[in-house]
């Protein structure tokens, strides 16, 4: 029983050892895409990769243009690859700065919060309570992270 | 020195020994085949100053199949792409390198397409837009022709979305791969039965609009040794005749002709760098797992001397999976094998790091590989080197 209870806990601290480290590792991306010195307590973040999965990422942006108005809606775009692009899209979007973030040193990409396909990220009370790849094939990402954008 | 250390000095001595080994191997077969893959020049594409040179989904050559065609030459090759930052579709001359033709396609144009998975054009007045879940007849003006939707009750199943899985239109039948939604199941210790494997490709009549599934994924997967999404994707491109096309997957070492949905022939084309792939791990991130193993991707066709290029997609060390240089971790180098007309590989070669099948193509005997290093250095202008087979000379 005793054996077992130690078990139970080792993997409780490894699983909040990883989520602390999802955790630290996004704030400390962000703090460096955007120095606000106090990110919102409440928020939902649209990570994008530049070169990706175009489908996902796609079906996220349409996701993300229903609530682009919302102050509690960010969106990040990363993983850029062409500086022409990059410089293309800060010009389209002077005017909605504030909710708009250019990962231009990839940053997002080093700290290993995204590879290929786009993350949805939702932040509650100051602590992450979802974070998930968009892959093509899983339709409940999206779902479910509706379901928090839109309760 | 304490034993501990002794032994384990002996042992990685051991291992890099056999790895030296097997790597002096691979480069002696390499160096064995009768033929060479020479950079005989370089090729390249102007853009205008709002267009960024990373195709959406799409590039390649295509001629007109129209002798009466009103905007594309009959037999002229013409390379296109898809901004991504436009969404225009572009045509360019292939010999002047001049930009002839621009539609847009997304946003704002005439026909709002997004994301368009693929795009095949015929002539000005017959393009293929794949755009999930449709299938879209269009013209040269944009107007809508036809609208198929490729969803099937018995089936589950998206298209590509990937620049590099080509699908092909013969006669008035469009063949592609899709993305199976079962593989690989979202539960890894899930066996899949015979039933689940069947329907790699996916054949969609354009004028009849049936469709159906046919060709299987590998059996290898009833054991339940699975490998990562990406691993299952058909590719496709035209051989011969108009009636056949040559078929790949990315962990098969055979390619295979069909014709009308049948296997005609079935060949190897095997690289001498791996025998097989290790199968996914729960630990292991999909996308990982493609880029950390080795694997085929797509294959062309040249006509004018009947040689099949495959490409070969080389790992990507696991220290450079995070590296924030995009070009270095998610452009995995390639190697090119050479398949003659009677199906004899004739060589085997690792390109230089700079060249990269997001944008290749076929024309007049020559392959053409974008060269990622000089497209990225100089974006006003989409870089090529222009590659030829020929026979190796033996002092």
């Amino acid at each position: 029983m005793v054996k077992r209870f130690l078990v139970f806990n080792i993997f409780l601290t490894l699983l909040c050892g990883c989520e602390n480290k999802k955790h630290d590792n996004f704030y400390e991306a962000l703090t460096q895409i955007n120095p606000e010195p106090n990110p919102p307590d409440n928020a939902f973040y649209f990570i994008m990769p530049d070169l990706g999965c175009s489908g996902c990422i796609y079906q996220a942006m349409e996701l993300y243009k229903k609530h682009a108005l919302r102050e509690d809606v960010y969106i990040i775009f990363t993983s850029y690859i062409s500086k022409k692009k990059l410089d293309l899209e800060i010009a389209l979007f002077p005017h909605l700065a504030d909710n708009i973030f250019f990962d231009a040193k990839n940053v997002m990409v080093e700290k290993e919060i995204l590879a290929y396909y786009p993350v949805l990220l939702a932040v509650e009370d100051g602590k992450i309570i979802f974070m998930r790849d968009m892959q093509p094939t899983d339709e409940v990402v999206l779902e479910e992270f509706k379901v928090l954008l839109e309760p | 020195m304490s034993y501990f250390f002794q032994k384990s000095f002996l042992s990685i001595l051991s291992i890099s020994l056999v790895l030296m080994g097997c790597t002096n191997s691979t480069e002696k077969k390499l160096e064995n085949f009768s033929h060479e893959l020479v950079l005989e020049g370089y090729y390249q594409i102007p853009l205008d100053s709002v267009t960024d040179g990373l195709p959406y989904g799409y590039s390649g050559v295509f001629r007109s199949n129209n002798p009466n065609d009103s905007i594309f030459e009959y037999g002229k090759d013409y390379f296109q792409f898809i901004s991504n930052s436009t969404g225009e579709w572009l045509v360019y001359d292939l010999a002047t390198s001049n930009n002839i033709f621009r539609l847009k396609l997304t946003g704002d144009g005439p026909v709002r397409f997004a994301p368009i998975n693929a795009f095949i054009p015929k002539n000005a007045d017959s393009i293929l837009v794949l755009n999930f879940p449709y299938v879209t007849l269009i013209n040269h003006k944009g107007e809508i022709l036809k609208n198929i939707n490729a969803l099937t009750p018995e089936k589950l199943g998206q298209f590509i979305p990937q620049s590099y899985v080509l699908p092909v239109w013969i006669d008035d039948v469009l063949i592609t791969g899709i993305m199976s939604e079962n593989l690989p199941p979202n539960d890894l210790r899930r066996k899949v039965d015979m039933e689940e494997l069947i329907g790699a490709i996916m054949y969609i009549d354009i004028i009849t609009e049936e469709k159906s599934f046919k060709h299987e994924f590998s059996d290898q997967y009833l054991n339940g040794n699975y490998l990562s999404t990406q691993m299952y994707f058909g590719t496709l491109y035209e051989f011969d005749s108009n009636a056949t096309a040559i078929l790949g997957y990315p962990h098969s070492d055979s390619l295979f002709i069909i014709e009308g949905g049948k296997v005609k022939t079935q060949f190897q084309a095997k690289s001498e760098f791996f025998n097989s792939i290790p199968p996914i791990t729960p630990k292991l991130k999909d996308f990982d797992h493609y880029r950390i193993n080795y694997c085929y991707r797509s294959h062309f066709y040249d006509a004018k001397n009947k040689i099949i290029y495959r490409v070969v997609s080389l790992p990507i060390a696991e220290d450079n999976l995070d590296n924030p240089d995009i070009t270095i971790s998610r452009f995995k180098n390639i190697a090119i094998i050479a398949v003659n007309e009677k199906f004899e590989k004739v060589a085997e070669i690792v390109l230089p790091e700079n060249f990269h099948d997001l944008m290749a193509f076929v024309s007049d005997g020559k392959l053409y590989l974008w060269d990622k290093e000089k497209s990225f250095s100089d974006e006003d202008n989409i870089h090529f080197g222009v590659f030829e087979l020929k026979d190796k000379i033996i002092n």
